[in-house]
Parts: structure tokens; C-alpha cells; sequence
């Protein structure tokens, strides 16, 4: 079926036939996991539950653990474990937090599969959580609190747990626990050992790798040491894709963070831009975190070929405890996406990572060198937009059954990002747009604290670039007519000064309107979002915009 | 001498000279020696020696004597093979000595120059790009001249504990959404719509419905939320 899709996709008139095909041949016949997920190949929870036998020693190391997390405590799980990489230490203790709220709750855990390479073992576990829900929330002034969500809240986590055994076989303290989906994971491959057929889903053999057709990559761990290959769920890092390649021997990880562009009018030169701001911003960022600051972040530009331009640059971080730390960042733009590597260890054993670095650098591949942007936005959209397309001014996703219309004379495009699917519609006169967009909560269905707790995010974020941001109203329930009768949801208007330039005077004094709307659909949230920017018409847009989003179809 | 010597006393000279040449033994540089020594330059930029005063004066002025030198393609294409990037396949490629023993033994001081001094070439760079007042691209988003957040700004601590560590995914995650038209004057001018970036925040965790109050709302409730569904 995604074969299918990316081959209609291919053949838009906008990309030429031959180069259609050409790419259409490479995704067909690349050598990517990819393929073998698509023939129903079983990944390694499937094909080695029951064959591997847990030992007693790990079942109780499982036991404690869900009675550590339980208790909603980060310094009890972490008591569990012994920690190489302090990044994933940190990481852990935000998804104690995140998925208790530091308050007990009951985790029960089963062990799915386990794996082994050497002394190093990996058990899969599914791991359900369940808390109860009621929670007082005050609004906004103190006004008075609302209780939300009553009904207990569960959720699955499906988790790779990693040991490092002792030399005699015995199972001292874990050293990693990464959470990621069952989806994303079938993503890695590789052999149990030299020669033999790889698996998807492991992430620990020979030489584990991710590939990604619709992000037009592939990229494997070196072939000496023990390495490790986590793909990150898009509601864990909050970016379009995240892999995780790390060292199992040593203090030293790799990330391959992908950033889509937007489709934009932008002059090529700035498009091209965007690239070394993200290292640079990045690098600043990490230092503006670490301890002992840095004056200047300096980026190096390096010609990779013709048009293919990398950025990179360096960084060395006092940590808060513990040795410092070095970060190498390397991004450069492709196609639609640009592709962030970044390597981060100690920063003593970074003479010794030099080759390993070269080696990672050296296993990255372009699936499809020399796509272009057209083609590159194409083959992302169909593979990575989750199912969503314009039929002329509507919006479709047939999966949920999912029909909005958007202003005739508007101009419509597709984003990839961290939502499943988004379509947008712009009037270019005004700038006022609508966009339609899908979240997707993947351990746990949302509720009304959930939902609440997004909206407050939402101000938190876009108030620091909207000027003048703030609630009009109050955030409000809002029922759907859809075909299996009428879903509730929620609603909030906001107001913010449209600051085109702040070294001109903003043309027009009046305040752009919006709307918030959330419909849950189990584990995925649908937002509409619409805002009338200061014009004439701004009253008469905004009743638009209403009409269309009253117009909204689901199943 | 070689019985197809051309005859003449210039001739003579010239072949002599050559000949002479041809001993002079230019060890090759290894086939990586370019790429690992810009690879090892940019990664570990703390690390590079230190070097005497007048070195990137010295390297720019033998660079500038031989004109004919320009090695920033075969520099670039290396570095292409050891990132492993796939460069365009309509791209002409030079092609590289499979091995040091594969490579011409008699190499002229000239040839050995060629290969030598982009490596020179490449480090002047870089240590130039050290010691120029400012980097690449200190303007674009993340002034706040331009209206975009610092930094600083982006430092939220609440966010950081709550979603999760400081890897750089995350970081990244939490850098300005590319604009569609507010860049610049010039953007500006040609773009009469603009589209703000807006900060999508991914989905809460399942034990958001534990935590009571972190900090106030920004907005109040209605009375009619708080129903399960």
C-alpha cells in the first residue's frame, strides 16, 4: 500500500517521469529494512518471545523496577541502574516524572522477548500503568478549580530494557531503559550475528542500523564494539524523527535528528540559511544549559558537493557532576528535510572516538542521492503525512474519515513535523490562515487534564514569539456533529499583535484573532487552528473560518 | 641516458632536469590523509596544536605563489566519501588510488604539492574561520532584534524537567518553527501574507493527570468541561 502511495506521489506532474521512476526503482529495491517489514517479516519481540528463556535474576530485576516506578520515585528507579551515558540518566528521570507525575501509581511489566550479544542482554517489556485521574486544576487568577479527567488514567509503555552482565554471567545493575513504539522500533535491523539474515526490531546485534524511505536515509552502528539503535517516538523528542545510536562499551552517543522545511515562498538563499541556524542555535542552546559557558559558538561551513553544504561545530560542556562533555554537530539540508548528527561522550574519551565517529559519519547514506526539494517534499508528505491530502480545498484524511474545507481562494500545502498529519490554508493577501493537524498521545488515550495541560503548554511556547498573546474567553467545551453522533471537545479564542517587522511601526493596530479547537479521538487530538490577521475583512474571515471549521466531518 | 633522448643542448638540459626530478621520492599521503585531517580539525577543534605566529601568513602566501593549485574539490570529494554522503550521480568523480601501493612511485615534488597543499589549504580555513571576529550566520533567528526568542528565552527549566533531558534531539525540538515570510525587510516586501511560526508542544505524558498545579493557567475553565467522556 505505501508502495503504492509513494509511486502515485512519484508520478505528479510536478516531478519529471524519468526521475519518478528512477527514484521509484531505488525506494523498490534499496536495501532497507523497510522492505522486509513491508513482507511481513517478524521483528524481534515476535520472533523470539518464548525461545529465549528469562532467567529468574532478570524477572526480579522487573519485579523491582515496577515497584520503583510505582512509587512515582526517579531516585528509586535510578537506584536500579548504573548509568554510563548521563544524558539517559536525566532521560529516564523526566519519564518517571512525566508518566507518574511523582506520585504512586501501579506499573506492572511483562517481558515480551529478550535478545543477547555477548554480555550484553536486552529484555522488551510492555509495561501498563495505571493512576488514578481526578485532579483539581485552577484557572486563571485563582478562579475557582475545576476537577478534570475523574476516570483513572492507563497507559502502555513498550520499553527496551538493557543489562551489562559480569564477567561470570551474573546480572549486576541495568544501564539503560528507553522507551520507544513498537512501530518505530521495526525501523532498526540487524544480524545476530556476521552473515546471518537481519532482524527488524533488534537493536542489539551486528552492526544495527535504521532505515527511513519517507526521510530518504539509512545509517548503521560501526562494526566493532556494542552498539545500541533506539528510534524515538515523535511525543519523546518532539521532532519529526530521532535515532539513537549509542555505545554500549563506552560514554558516546550519536542522534540523527530530522527538522522538515516548511513549504515556503522564501528566497532560496534564506531557505538555505536554516541549516546553520539550527547547529548554531542548537550549540547555543546546550551551552546557555551546561555550567561553564562558552563565548561563541563557531560554525564551519564544508562543501559536501554541488549544492550539498555542511555545518558543523564543536562544543565542550562543563556537566553539573561528573566530566565534561564534548558535542559535535554536524547538519546539513537534503531534499525536504535537513539532518542533524550530533555525537555527544565524555569528553575524555574523545581522542579514542575519533575513528568511531568517522565510522558513523561514514555509514550514513542518502536512500536517494540528489532529490530535489520538489521531490523530497513529495515522497515525505506521502509517506510521513499520515494519510492527509488536499482534494482541491479540502482537507482528507480517509482513515478517520476526517473532511474539512478550507476558503476556496486560499493557498493550501502540506507540513510534516511532530504531528501525525497537518494541512494549512493561507490567504496570502492577509496572511490569515487555518490549520488542521493530528496529535497523537501514544501510551495513553487523552482526557480533559491532558488536553488542558496541551492548551497551557501552547500559550507557555507561543508566548515568547507572538507578541502580546492571551486567552479571550475562557477555554470552554465544544461539541462536533460527526456521523456517530456528537463529539465533545474543547475550545479557546486568543488574540496577539501580528509584529511582521519590529523595525517598522505594524501596519494596522488591530489584534489577529484565533481559535483553538481540540476534538479527542482516543489516542489522537485533532486541532483546528484559525486566525483572521488585522484587515478590512478580519470580521468577515473569521466567520469564514467558523463556518468551515462548523463544517468539520469525522467518523 | 635513454636512447629516445631528443637531441640539442636545451633538450638535453631539459631531459636531464626531468629525469632528476623523476628521483626526487614525495612519499604519497594515505587516501584518507585529507578527509581525517579535516574531519579531526572540525570535530575536535580544541585540539588542534598550536601553531607558530605567522603560520596562516606563511600557508596563505605559498598558497597564493602556486595559483594552480586548487584542491578544494578533491578536498571537498573526500570528505564526501568519508561522511559516507552519496554525492550526485551525475557528478564527475576523480578517481582515488585504491591503495598506497597502487600509487605512482616516482611522484614529481610538484605532484606531491598538489596533494599536500590542500590539506594546507583546508586548515588555513578553518583557522582562519577561528580567528575572524564573527562566525557564519550570527544574524536570523534567535536575535531578538528580529523579534525572534533568545536563547534565554528558550530555557524553560519547568519544560526541560518535565519532558525530558538536554539531549540535542530536544533542544532542537524546542528551536523557532521556520517562518514562511519574516525573515527579513526583503521578505517582507515580497510577501504580503505572513504566517507566524506557532509552537506545536507534543502530546503529555499519562502522568500529567497526577500533577495538580505546576503554575497557574494562562486562560480560565468553563464550567462546562471537567465531564468524563
Amino acid at each position: 500500500m505505501r508502495t503504492e502511495n509513494s509511486l502515485r506521489t512519484m508520478c505528479r506532474p510536478e516531478i519529471r517521469p524519468s526521475r519518478a521512476l528512477v527514484i521509484a526503482m531505488l525506494l523498490l529495491f534499496s536495501d532497507t529494512d523497510a522492505q522486509a517489514r513491508q513482507m511481513g517479516q517478524a521483528t524481534v519481540w515476535e520472533l523470539m518471545a518464548g525461545r529465549d528463556s528469562v532467567t529468574q535474576a532478570e524477572l526480579e530485576f522487573v519485579r523491582q523496577l515496577d515497584e520503583a516506578w510505582s512509587k512515582g520515585s526517579a531516585s528509586a528507579v535510578h537506584n536500579l541502574f548504573s548509568f554510563k551515558h548521563p544524558q539517559m540518566a536525566r532521560d529516564l528521570a523526566a519519564r518517571v516524572n512525566s508518566t507518574t507525575g511523582g506520585k504512586p501509581c501501579s506499573r506492572t511489566s511483562k517481558v515480551l522477548a529478550r535478545s543477547q550479544k555477548g554480555r550484553f542482554l536486552c529484555l522488551y517489556l510492555s509495561a501498563e500503568l495505571q493512576l488514578p485521574g481526578a485532579v483539581q486544576r485552577p484557572g486563571a487568577g485563582g478562579s475557582k478549580n475545576m476537577v478534570l479527567g475523574k476516570a483513572p488514567v492507563q497507559a502502555e509503555l513498550f520499553e527496551i530494557l538493557v543489562f551489562a552482565t559480569d564477567d561470570k554471567g551474573r546480572l549486576p545493575k541495568a544501564i539503560l531503559l528507553l522507551e520507544t513504539t513498537r512501530e518505530l522500533q521495526s525501523g532498526v535491523s540487524a544480524a545476530r550475528s556476521v552473515g546471518s539474515p537481519e532482524i527488524p526490531g533488534l537493536p542489539l546485534g551486528y552492526q544495527p542500523g535504521f532505515a527511513c524511505m519517507a526521510c530518504n536515509y539509512q545509517v548503521r552502528a560501526p562494526k566493532e564494539g556494542n552498539w545500541l539503535v533506539v528510534a524515538k517516538p515523535r511525543f519523546l523528542s518532539g521532532n519529526l524523527e530521532a535515532i539513537e545510536i549509542i555505545s554500549l562499551d563506552e560514554d558516546l552517543t550519536m542522534e540523527v535528528t530530522l527538522v522538515p522545511i516548511r513549504q515556503t515562498k522564501l528566497p532560496t538563499e534564506l531557505a538555505k540559511a536554516k541549516v546553520e541556524q539550527i547547529i548554531k542555535l542548537t550549540a547555543e542552546g546546550l551551552i546557555g544549559m551546561a555550567d561553564r559557558k562558552q563565548e561563541r559558538v563557531k560554525i564551519l561551513e564544508q562543501r559536501i558537493s554541488e549544492g550539498l553544504h555542511a555545518y558543523t561545530t564543536t562544543i565542550q560542556l562543563e556537566a553539573t557532576s561528573g566530566s565534561p562533555r564534548y558535542i559535535s554537530l554536524f547538519g546539513f539540508r537534503h531534499g525536504a528535510l535537513n539532518y542533524i548528527l550530533s555525537f555527544q561522550g565524555a569528553s575524555e574519551a574523545q581522542e579514542g572516538g575519533k575513528k568511531t565517529i568517522a565510522s558513523l559519519l561514514g555509514s550514513f547514506r542518502f536512500l536517494v542521492p540528489g532529490l530535489s526539494e520538489t521531490e523530497g517534499l513529495a515522497i515525505l508528505n506521502d509517506l510521513h503525512g499520515g494519510g492527509g491530502r488536499f482534494q482541491d480545498n479540502r482537507y482528507v484524511v480517509e482513515s478517520l474519515g476526517l473532511i474539512l474545507a478550507g476558503p476556496l481562494d486560499w493557498q493550501t500545502s502540506i507540513q510534516t513535523g511532530v504531528s501525525e498529519f497537518c494541512g494549512e490554508w493561507c490567504q496570502d493577501k492577509t496572511g490569515s490562515f487555518m490549520r488542521i493537524r493530528g496529535i497523537e498521545r501514544k501510551n495513553s488515550p487523552w482526557n480533559d487534564n491532558a488536553m488542558v495541560d496541551w492548551v497551557k503548554r501552547w500559550f507557555d511556547m507561543n508566548g515568547r514569539t507572538l507578541a502580546g498573546l492571551q486567552s479571550h474567553g475562557k477555554l470552554k467545551s465544544r461539541k462536533l456533529e460527526t456521523s456517530k453522533g456528537l463529539r465533545k471537545g474543547m475550545e479557546i479564542e486568543y488574540r496577539y499583535s501580528p509584529r511582521p517587522n519590529p523595525h517598522k511601526t505594524a501596519s494596522g493596530e488591530g489584534m489577529a484573532h484565533g481559535r483553538l479547537i481540540l476534538i479527542p479521538l482516543g489516542k489522537l487530538l485533532i486541532v483546528v487552528n484559525a486566525v483572521a490577521n488585522p484587515s478590512e475583512d478580519q470580521a468577515k474571515v473569521l466567520a469564514t473560518l467558523e463556518e468551515h471549521i462548523a463544517s468539520l466531518k469525522l467518523d | 641516458m635513454n636512447s629516445d633522448m631528443p637531441e640539442g643542448s636545451e633538450q638535453l638540459r631539459e631531459a636531464e632536469f626531468r629525469r632528476l626530478l623523476g628521483k626526487h621520492h614525495v612519499p604519497e599521503p594515505s587516501a584518507d590523509f585529507v578527509a581525517d585531517t579535516l574531519l579531526c580539525i572540525q570535530i575536535h577543534a580544541w585540539q588542534t596544536p598550536k601553531t607558530s605566529p605567522d603560520f596562516v601568513e606563511r600557508v596563505v602566501g605559498a598558497l597564493a605563489e602556486d595559483r594552480s593549485v586548487m584542491g578544494a574539490e578533491r578536498v571537498s570529494e573526500k570528505l564526501v566519501s568519508k561522511m559516507g554522503l552519496m554525492a550526485e550521480a551525475s557528478q564527475p568523480r576523480e578517481p582515488v588510488a585504491a591503495s598506497r601501493t597502487e600509487a605512482p612511485r616516482t611522484a614529481t615534488p610538484r605532484t606531491g604539492l598538489r596533494f599536500l597543499l590542500p590539506a594546507c589549504l583546508a586548515a588555513a580555513a578553518v583557522i582562519l574561520a577561528f580567528l575572524l571576529p564573527s562566525g557564519i550566520g550570527n544574524n536570523g533567528i534567535g536575535n531578538s532584534d528580529l523579534g525572534f526568542p533568545t536563547v534565554a528565552e528558550l530555557q524553560d527549566p519547568w519544560l526541560f524537567a518535565e519532558q525530558g533531558s538536554n539531549t540535542v534531539g530536544r533542544m532542537i525540538a524546542l528551536l523557532p518553527p521556520e517562518r514562511s515570510g519574516i525573515q527579513t525587510d526583503e521578505t517582507e516586501a515580497t510577501t504580503a501574507g505572513i504566517i507566524p511560526a506557532i509552537y506545536v508542544p507534543p502530546a503529555p505524558g499519562p502522568g500529567i493527570a497526577q500533577v495538580e498545579t505546576q503554575s497557574e493557567l494562562p486562560f480560565e475553565l468553563d464550567q462546562s468541561l471537567g465531564d468524563d467522556r
